[in-house]
């Protein structure tokens, strides 16, 4: 859990964000928009496998 | 009909005032219900997926209108306020299971009462952490009351604030009344010591998923019915430059300026620290909570409920402004483009939406608040100044009731005015952000007081004070100037025109936007206090005994706080015996609890016995959860009947057993070691004594095996050396007595050598591959002569290949002559022997056979032990030295073989062993 927290963290700040806050987009959305919401369910997803497991 | 920018297609206000009365109606229904099925312990709470969607009090009208608004000006940058929730939830399993724990143990009703109890009871800082609270917080109550009053015109056709009525007849007064009446029937209805409220949450988790479903369903409404799809959405969207610059991280992540995310890192850890500390989070998070384990499905449940309910905020703020422009306010596009869109049914359902938003976090926010002020406040001031009033009422909860219902219609009132006084002045729009910010305060004492031992109450009281202060300096008192109700030049010049002394600029520092700057200086001003008056303070007993109990209150211990139903429960010292007695206790109870509880805890007990420490516990634990943890211990030390102990007596003598019950934890995990050293020791100790037993056998059997062939040879030396006229052949017969038996001797202290070797580990072992056959034949030559002389037949069925095994071959080769000159000596003359090997099970399996007459079932166990032989069933007289089997079988466990017989009921025995195959991964412990 404090391993998906710190990769969560990394993943929703400016770095990272910078980097998908251009031109482009997937399927006519946005590629930044698809970023942040796709790696907030990936998180999700992940944290429900992990609480599962314990 | 008046109209508007919104379209102009209104409800009629009667229709939605109806349904929205209806609405809360339901609620009450639900509330009253889920009331009634707890009283009969079928409690609707007792869910995880409940508990999740109670803690969605999290998304307030803020979320519901608020967050298209600030996505209309900023992209994404409207997400860190629920990505910051979402981070903290990961550390869930570590952080908020701790505080459940503690807020459990301790009987916690507020997170004033929290940080109070922890830093030794201070009435001080739980007063400040209410009072903070309640300032910061009430403004956001206002923003709820102008939500619901603002989307209520839109959707009638009225324009928002213009049609403000008149004081106390418009329908944020209606919403805060009714509010204000759910709060009083389902948080504060009686003294409960747990401080649960299941109705209330039942109610609360329902409308969290009312909003979440008319979210949703105006966002589909809007992409697919409005717009054909995402993609022709954010097509037409991305058509206009302004529109188009929302995709990019520039306007999330700062203004593009110096701040370089700024704007956004703060965002999201004000966010996640108000979370924690939110009155109303804190409420259903913490206190509500009925068992830890709906952590588990929280932490990733409500950060999905998250998600999903911002999934169609950027496409619906997109939708708004492509609509209506820059016209309309976007906070209304929830509202505004359903009805716009000919759907007033669906303006309807998202204005249901908004109103559950708005109630569910004024309803929750009031009872969290109006607890904190009346534990921490209220009643630690009228205890100190009117005790002896308080003593003479027979039973308080009417007055605690009171109190309670008092400030929730006060806190609303606040509100209501708030709202009223500031209507859309900037003060109001941007007080979500300004409240978390001063919630946050709470944080580093929260936090720090669940690890850090050293952290004082001077330290927490310290933190709160000076975070608290420049949080008003620089946004709230910011806020206020924007507003015009302080000069414009207190921001752009600072006070008397001092530029150092600049409020978004505060020393001089700017280049951040004003929160960022904001939480900058008040976190250092707040962790500074905190961890240097920490530092340089010296706790009493008391406060070092709570910061224990907080800090390791997942160190297992004996019973803490003790069992306290057993009058024989031993007290610590003989001298609180004559303090207060059973009856002052049972006292003081009912009035707080009412006189059925008080009958409960203190059952059986003569009233005129002497209460002692143990029942003075109980009492402060059943005071605390209703009265709150700093005022349990003022209305414990007042109500004691004069002249039988002092009062600041009875509040050392408290703080002294929770010293002594520290100690006595301390003493216990001692003993505790200590038992298990004796244990060890005892072990070890036995052991050493059976080695003894085993040691003296062993020299006795030694002893007696060696002189027997010495006693033969002594015997036919004497006759020897005393009858010079034998005759030559019986001579002979002698001496080849003598040197037989010398033989034997010199193979037995061989055998003895061999095998004290081994057991003590020195023998030297060449482990490696080794060919079973080469090893097999070789002993089959150094016996054959053996079996020719006993005229026994030496048959050898080996297969044409073995694979190689693991083994010493020296050894190996030991072990099979063993068994064969064992077989020699026990098959009478005119028998048969066999020597096989097999491959089986991934080991070389080797056995010997013969046609002795067999080994019973019950020496089976034993002929592996030293010195155990079945003697020669004909003379009676031991026939081997007795160790050859015992040693085999050590050296064959000891290359990670077994050894064993089997005899059946015909005549004779076969030997087996087994020794891996190379290829077999190495057995454990046989690896040099």
């Amino acid at each position: 859990m404090v391993g998906l927290f710190l990769l969560a963290a990394a993943l929703f700040n400016p770095p990272l964000l910078g980097l998908f806050g251009t031109e482009g987009r997937i399927l006519g959305v946005p590629s930044l928009y698809v970023w942040v919401l796709g790696g907030w369910a990936a998180v999700i997803a992940l944290a429900a496998l992990a609480s599962a497991r314990r | 009909m008046p109209t508007d920018g919104a379209g102009g297609w209104g409800i009629g206000w009667s229709t939605v005032l109806l349904t929205a009365l209806a609405y809360l109606s339901a609620l009450f229904a639900i509330a009253h219900w889920a009331d009634r099925r707890a009283a009969a312990g079928r409690s609707v709470i007792a869910s995880p997926t409940v508990y999740a969607l109670s803690l969605a009090v999290y998304c307030t009208t803020w979320t519901f209108y608020g967050s298209v608004g600030r996505a209309a000006t900023l992209g994404i940058g409207f997400l860190p306020v629920y990505l910051g929730p979402t981070l903290l939830m990961l550390l869930a399993p570590l952080l908020l299971r701790k505080i459940l724990r503690i807020a459990k143990a301790h009987r916690i009703t507020s997170i004033a009462d929290f940080l109070a109890s922890r830093y030794g009871h201070s009435p001080l800082l739980g007063g400040l952490v209410a009072l903070t609270a309640t300032v910061g917080v009430t403004p956001y109550i206002a923003l709820q009351l102008k939500a619901v009053a603002v989307s209520f015109d839109a959707l009638t056709g009225g324009n928002g604030l213009d049609t403000l009525g008149p004081p106390f007849r418009d329908h944020g007064f209606l919403i805060a009344a009714v509010m204000a009446l759910f709060a009083i029937v389902f948080g504060a209805r009686q003294i409960d010591a747990a401080e649960h409220h299941p109705g209330m949450v039942a109610a609360i988790a329902f409308e969290s998923l009312v909003k979440l479903v008319a979210f949703l369903a105006v966002g589909l409404f809007v992409v697919w019915g409005l717009h054909g799809g995402l993609a022709p959405l954010f097509e037409a969207a991305a058509a206009h430059p302004d529109l188009a610059r929302l995709f990019e991280s520039a306007p999330a992540l700062g203004d593009g300026g110096g701040s370089g995310g700024g704007a956004w890192i703060t965002t999201t850890l004000l966010a996640a620290a108000a979370m924690l500390c939110l009155p109303r989070q804190f409420q259903v998070m913490v206190i509500e909570t009925v068992d830890e384990r709906h952590l588990d499905r929280a932490v990733w449940l409500f950060p999905l409920y998250l998600l999903l309910i911002n999934l169609f905020v950027l496409p619906v703020a997109l939708a708004g402004l492509l609509r209506f422009g820059p016209g309309l306010d976007p906070d209304l596009f929830v509202v505004a483009l359903p009805l716009h869109g000919g759907a007033a049914w669906l303006a309807l359902l998202a204005f249901l939406g908004g109103l559950s938003a708005a109630a569910g976090m004024i309803v929750v926010e009031s009872v969290a608040l109006s607890t904190m002020l009346c534990n921490d406040l209220v009643m630690p001031v009228l205890l100190r100044a009117r005790p002896a009033a308080l003593a003479r009422s027979a039973d308080l909860t009417p007055l605690l009731l009171a109190v309670r219902r008092v400030a929730i219609v006060a806190i609303l009132l606040f509100g209501y005015g708030y709202f009223r006084l500031a209507g859309s002045a900037y003060a109001l729009v941007s007080i979500g952000l300004i409240s978390f910010a001063a919630v946050a305060q709470f944080a580093p004492a929260l936090i720090g007081g669940l690890y850090w031992r050293g952290a004082t109450r001077r330290g927490a009281i310290g933190a709160v004070a000076a975070g608290t202060l420049v949080w008003a300096y620089t946004l709230l008192l910011p806020s206020f100037a924007r507003s015009g109700w302080l000069p414009a030049s207190f921001i752009a010049d600072g006070p008397w025109g001092v530029a150092a002394l600049r409020p978004y600029a505060l020393f001089g520092l700017s280049g951040l936007d004003p929160l960022a700057h904001a939480l900058f200086w008040s976190a250092l001003a707040n962790v500074g206090a905190y961890v240097a008056l920490s530092l340089f303070d010296r706790p009493d007993a008391a406060e070092r005994a709570q910061a224990a109990a907080f800090v390791d209150v997942f160190v297992p211990a004996g019973e803490a706080a003790g069992h306290l139903s057993s009058p024989s429960a031993p007290s610590p010292s003989t001298d609180w015996r004559s303090a207060a007695s059973v009856g002052d206790l049972t006292r003081v109870v009912a009035r707080f609890l009412g006189p059925q509880r008080a009958e409960q805890a203190f059952a059986g007990a003569d009233p005129d016995e002497p209460a002692g420490a143990e029942r003075l516990r109980l009492a402060e634990r059943l005071l605390a959860g209703a009265i709150g943890g700093a005022s349990a211990r003022v209305a414990l030390a007042s109500s004691v009947s004069a002249g039988a102990v002092e009062a600041a007596e009875l509040l050392r003598m408290l703080d002294e057993t929770s010293d002594v019950i520290a100690h006595s934890r301390q003493l216990e995990q001692k003993t505790a070691e200590l038992e298990r050293a004796t244990d060890a020791l005892r072990a070890a100790n036995e052991r050493l004594t059976e080695l003894d037993r085993l040691k003296d056998d062993f020299l006795s059997t030694v002893t007696h095996e060696l002189r027997t062939p010495l006693t033969s040879i002594r015997a036919f030396s004497e006759i020897l050396h005393d009858d010079p006229g034998l005759d030559p052949d019986q001579r002979q017969e002698f001496l080849a007595v003598i040197i037989k038996e010398s033989e034997r001797l010199t193979r037995l202290i061989n055998q003895v050598l061999d095998m004290a070797k081994i057991e003590a580990g020195a023998l030297d072992w060449r482990i490696e591959a080794i060919d079973p056959a080469q090893a097999l034949t070789q002993a089959v030559a150094a016996t054959e002569g053996l079996f020719l002389e006993r005229g026994i037949a030496l048959a050898v069925d080996l297969p044409d290949r073995l694979p190689p095994v693991r083994g010493d071959e020296d050894r190996v080769i030991q072990v099979v002559v063993n068994l064969l000159s064992n077989a020699a000596k026990f098959t009478p003359s005119g028998g048969r022997t066999v020597l096989a090997a097999r491959v089986r099970d991934g080991a070389l399996r080797v056995t010997v056979t013969d046609t002795g007459p067999g080994v019973a079932p019950k020496d089976r166990a034993l002929v592996f032990d030293r010195f155990r032989q079945a003697g020669d069933p004909l003379t009676g007289k031991p026939a081997g030295t007795g160790l050859g089997l015992a040693i085999s079988k050590r050296i064959v466990e000891h290359l990670g073989g077994r050894i064993g017989v089997e005899s059946g009921t015909a005549p004779g025995a076969t030997f087996w062993f087994t020794l891996p195959l190379v290829q077999q991964p190495a057995p454990h412990g046989f690896v040099e």
